[in-house]
């Protein structure tokens, strides 16, 4: 992946990764609505940085941020604000579709398992 | 090469480190191995280090046993076991060339990592048993050799042995 120089936050990026890590410890003890907290909070940050990614001209990144937004609403049990996402991340990146589909079939596989 | 678990927050400042690398402490303990735990890494074709054998020695100091006790109570084994993955991932980084993690993303029901200002993709695996690592190595490796053009550092650890391996792909 290519260097990224502004104007993606650094500050916005650990911000961002806290919240992650915030949420998956939540999750892991099974503070659900803690770790829903943090999660949107994290699925708006990426959707941020997606932007910031792509006018800097790195679209890797910028789809890796999308990818994760739309896990974090998942895992906030947001599923189908999540699923629109991965949709319109598939219709916009056509060549990435096999990718994205494999991170949303993760995703409801991890789910049925929990369930 | 002697690391503390406690300096992982001075390595790589970007990231929260208290339960992983307490979980890495629990995952020591409760296979008999006592602090420094001696860990052997096999590092690859890694930017400032290069390849040849890595011998870690991790210090467990600063971690109360009321409080890794606590996390072993509330988190599942496999969970422990990818935390535990995650800091020794973290300490081989720092210790191979100075390589600082600086970005999680969530990818599906899993995580990766971005590493220094070229953001490298990192993705870690750990295991329980040393037989299951060359499986989950190769998962990683295989998936991102298809989906990357530039390169990337898988990092995989197991703790029966154990062992880890730390490897950079161009």
């Amino acid at each position: 992946m290519a260097s990224v120089q502004a104007p993606v936050s650094d500050m916005l990026v650990t911000v961002k990764s806290r919240e992650i890590q915030r949420a998956q410890a939540a999750e892991r003890t099974g503070r659900r609505a803690e770790a829903a907290r943090h999660f949107l909070a994290a699925a708006h940050l990426e959707l941020v940085l997606a932007g910031d990614f792509e006018e800097a001209g790195d679209r890797e990144l910028g789809r890796r941020s999308r990818i994760s937004a739309a896990s974090c609403l998942w895992r906030a049990g947001r599923m189908s604000d999540a699923e629109a996402l991965f949709e319109e991340l598939k219709a916009s990146e056509p060549s990435a579709a096999g990718e994205i589909q494999d991170v949303l079939d993760d995703l409801k596989h991890a789910s049925s398992g929990a369930a | 090469m002697k690391l503390r678990l406690v300096d992982l927050p001075d390595m790589h400042p970007g990231l929260l480190w208290d339960d992983i690398a307490a979980a890495a402490v629990a995952v020591f303990d409760e296979r008999g191995f006592t602090s420094p735990f001696a860990l052997p890494m096999t590092v690859e074709n890694v930017p400032g280090y290069g390849s040849g054998n890595l011998d870690l020695e991790i210090a467990a100091e600063g971690f109360s046993a009321v409080r890794v006790e606590k996390l072993r109570r509330t988190i599942e084994a496999h969970r422990l076991v990818e935390l535990a993955a995650v800091a020794v991932a973290g300490l081989a980084l720092f210790a191979a060339g100075g390589h600082v993690i600086r970005d999680v993303a969530l990818r599906g029901s899993s995580a990766d990592y971005l590493v220094g200002a070229e953001n490298h993709l990192l993705e870690i695996t750990g295991r329980s048993r040393s037989r299951d690592l060359q499986a989950a190595w190769n998962a990683h490796w295989n998936r991102l050799t298809d989906r990357l053009d530039t390169g990337f550092f898988v990092c995989g650890v197991e703790f029966e042995t154990p062992s880890g391996r730390l490897a950079f792909a161009t």
